[in-house]
């Protein structure tokens, strides 16, 4: 085999492979749980049909033994279908994410901790949501009653790579329309051969013949650096089909409608308000909201979206009420009766299908949101909302110039993503900054005394920092930062930062009070002891022991070894009643 | 050394053995209670041949009558196709003249047929006589050989066979090995400008693809899976 990530050449369901465990039971495969590998990548295969009878309805869900709640089942089969007529004959593809329900279910994937752990936050496996990636074909088929041959295919899975996902429906698809089950089972099977998604990794994802090539991201990127540069470093052959990426999309071609207020949205996004995009069709309204949340990358957009969104969904109700504020979620939808029921909420883009003025993309209009009650709501931003930092023209005029330049669409969505990445590092390096100095000093790490405290964030006191480390250092846009901070920390989106913070800063503070317990002289502590209070710092140091185990704490495994001699060393200057005990314990 | 990927599938009836002969070739070892394979598996080896490394891409196909319509997934844009009877059955040998009639019709046009009668360890059960497929192979120009997945004999020849007729890059160009190479210098090369010349004055998508048509079609013996490269250029970012 090549040194290279390629797919392990042990498909499931081979006994007898190098041998592992000494006699396998025929037709026991090599991986420890079948679909381990498979479930990865995916939970599940849905094939979601229109019975005459019934409406849309779930025909096949794949592997098998994949259960779904009859909540969920529903809700994907009313995502996986346009919610509004559509006349439009063929293909199209779209996104959906919907809510877990029926608690926490054991999937065929084991630990999900290790790829989190590497992951950007932006990429983690979600825990509570899974995403749904749509193949749609409406055809006209006069064998069939209704005249028309309506069908999705549906990739399930908890990771947001929608490049990836998108593709590779692209690929498998139109095969599974011809060729039907067989052709499912041939590509689950191979995708259970795909060796894992691990971060920082270029894999070779066999399907179909093909070989999709592919980069997983990993939290120590250089954020904006060229993913291509980054595979021309690993020097691995060529393959078929690169894919520049497994989650990003072509930016540029989602905003076109709405360059000119990329400003607005990328503060609406990072406030967390309510917003509900209006579009057209599922694909152009799944796009438009994917592309919003990734434009606050690499900070983690906390709050809920929904891509693609129909009035049959479960969670409907609870986004409609009146009697609650409208709640911190992009919602993107297509049928028109939204405009009516979610009137109330404070933003809406309604867009149209991609009109040109000239050799330019038509852009919206900011409209009143008094305008929005007529039936045909025309495209704008529906919304009071005035932006706390001007919008930057020399980037819109670049784009602009690009456009009737014919610059290609990747290069456009690399200026804008690389103008998105700098305008969210400048907010948020001035809070990095200062939430890095409210952790203890090194010396106040004592090991005979419980870690410090992180010191509290006092909202105050970073407004003062800004004056002389503001956000005006690394950014020329003029406008009310303080005003912008001050409605941030009301978000979802700074709880969620404060807390992965906070959460990182306390695992180091616990590493390094292990390392300061390392140091000590624990033989001098114990000589003026009781026997109370040695017993006591063995159990302490165990606790901490499995602490740093289960938390994964940022420890040397040099460090946990030297903790452990430790404990055997105070055990054995115990009474031997006391060590049977302990060791016991 | 100058690296060449070549794709290569294995056809054959059910049970006839393709999982084995790939797993003999790739990991040397045989299992004598092998599953059957579900779609395809694909497996991956490097051999040294003269002075080049040939990349074996390797996709082992269901023989399983109800697969029967995705072989064409596998043996698209292949360089090689291995087609599989058993010597102890003769219905299997029937089986690999449809398949051979198949790849005529719809397969790559220059791909390099092998067949091999897998299991000749078992030659007291013997059912097709081996003059009759070499000379059916001869007929056809096709690669023959004998061959036990289990006894490892002729495995290793098998590959090496085909090794020698696929043409070389030197006599042949542009051949299948450098074709994905020059195709990323292509894209790097561009890539490069855009970052040079200030985002201006640099290809357009529709003239790179052309680029990339022509190219795709001037290489006859390309192995790879055209269409695709040529609708799904990889997105570059600068």
């Amino acid at each position: 085999m090549d040194a290279l990530c390629s797919a392990d050449p042990r498909p499931r369901g081979r006994p007898g492979e190098p041998p592992v465990c000494s006699c396998p039971e025929p037709g026991l495969g090599a991986s420890p749980l079948p679909w381990a590998r498979f479930s990865a990548w995916l939970e599940c295969v849905c094939v979601v049909t229109f019975d005459l009878e019934l409406g849309q309805a779930m025909e096949l869900v794949y592997p098998y033994d994949f259960r779904l709640t009859e909540k969920e089942k529903t809700n994907i089969c009313y995502l996986s279908f346009p919610d509004s007529y559509s006349g439009g004959l063929g293909d199209t593809q779209f996104s959906f994410r919907l809510r877990q329900s029926g608690g926490q279910r054991n999937t065929h994937f084991g630990d999900d901790g290790e790829y989190n752990r590497e992951a950007p936050l932006t990429l983690q496996r979600e825990s509570a949501h899974y995403f749904g990636y749509v193949y749609f074909r409406q055809v006209k088929d006069s064998s069939m009653k209704r005249g028309y041959f309506q069908k999705s295919l549906v990739l399930v899975s908890r990771l947001p790579y929608v490049n990836l996902f998108q593709s590779l429906l692209q690929l498998i698809a139109p095969e599974y329309f011809d060729k039907l089950e067989p052709c499912l089972e041939a590509v689950c099977n191979e995708i259970d051969q795909w060796p894992p998604p691990v971060p920082g990794q270029t894999l070779n994802l066999p399907v179909m013949g093909i070989v999709i090539q592919v980069r997983i991201p990993s939290r120590v990127d250089k954020p904006g650096s060229s993913p291509l540069k980054q595979f021309n470093q690993e020097n691995l052959l060529p393959a078929p089909l690169v894919l520049p990426s497994v989650h990003e999309l072509d930016l540029f071609r989602c905003f076109q409608p709405v360059l000119i207020h990329i400003q607005m949205l990328w503060e609406l996004m990072l406030l967390g308000e309510p917003i509900v995009v209006m579009a057209p069709s599922p694909t152009i309204s799944s796009e438009m909201v994917l592309a919003l949340t990734s434009c606050l990358a690499p900070l983690k957009y906390c709050c809920d979206y929904r891509p693609y969104f129909t009035i049959h969904d479960s969670e409907f109700k609870e986004y409609t009420t009146r009697t609650q504020a409208p709640p911190n979620i992009v919602v993107g939808v297509t049928n028109p009766f939204f405009i009516k029921t979610l009137q109330h909420w404070p933003h809406l883009l309604r867009i149209g299908e991609l009109k040109m003025s000239g050799d330019l993309p038509k852009q919206v209009k900011v409209k009143k949101l008094t305008k929005l009650k007529t039936l045909d709501t025309k495209p704008g931003i529906y919304t009071s909302y005035k932006t706390f930092l001007h919008k930057d023209k020399t980037l819109i005029k670049r784009l602009l110039k690009g456009i009737q330049r014919k610059r290609p669409s990747e290069v456009q969505s690399a200026l804008l993503r690389r103008h998105l990445l700098e305008l969210t590092q400048s907010f948020i390096i001035p809070l990095e900054h200062y939430i890095a100095s409210l952790m203890p000093l090194q010396r106040a790490i004592t090991p005979w005394k419980n870690p410090p405290q992180i010191r509290p964030f006092r909202q105050e006191d970073f407004m003062k920092t800004l004056e002389h480390a503001g956000p005006q250092l690394t950014c020329v846009l003029k406008g009310d930062w303080l005003g912008l901070y001050r409605r941030f920390f009301k978000s979802p989106n700074f709880d969620g930062w404060y807390r992965q913070r906070h959460k990182e800063m306390t695992q180091k503070l616990e590493a390094l009070h292990l390392e300061a317990i390392c140091e000590a002289n624990i033989v001098a502590w114990m000589k003026d002891k009781s026997e109370v209070e040695i017993v006591d710092l063995v159990l302490k140091l165990r606790e901490k022991l499995i602490r740093a185990s289960c938390h994964h704490l940022p420890v040397k495994e040099e460090t946990l070894q030297r903790v452990g001699l430790y404990i055997e060393t105070i055990i054995g200057s115990l009474p031997e009643d006391l060590q049977t005990l302990l060791h016991h314990h | 050394m100058a690296l060449r990927e070549l794709k290569v599938c294995l056809l054959g009836d059910t049970g006839v053995g393709k999982s084995s002969i790939v797993w003999r070739f790739v990991e040397d070892s045989f299992d004598p209670n092998i599953n059957p394979t579900i779609g395809a598996s694909f497996m991956t080896k490097t051999v040294q041949y003269q002075n080049e490394l040939h990349k074996f891409l390797i996709w082992d196909t269901a023989g399983q009558e109800r697969f029967r319509a995705l072989a064409p997934m596998y043996y698209r844009g292949s360089a090689a196709a291995i087609i599989v009877y058993d010597i102890t059955k003769e219905e299997t040998f029937s089986t690999l003249k449809n398949w051979v009639k198949e790849l005529r019709q719809h397969g790559p046009p220059n791909i390099v047929v092998a067949i091999a009668g897998n299991k000749c360890d078992l030659n007291d059960v013997r059912e097709v006589m081996e003059k009759d497929a070499k000379d059916y192979a001869d007929s056809i120009h096709a690669i023959f050989v004998e061959t036990s997945a289990k006894n490892a004999i002729n495995i290793n020849e098998l590959f090496i066979e085909i090794s020698r007729r696929i043409p070389s890059t030197d006599t042949n160009p542009p051949s299948s090995g450098s074709a994905p190479n020059l195709l990323c210098d292509i894209l790097k090369h561009f890539t490069l400008s855009w970052a040079k010349f200030e985002l201006c004055a640099v290809p357009t998508d529709c003239a790179l693809q052309t680029i990339l048509k022509v190219y795709v079609e001037s290489s006859t013996c390309f192995t790879e899976a055209e269409p695709i490269l040529v609708c799904d250029i990889p997105r570059m970012h600068v």
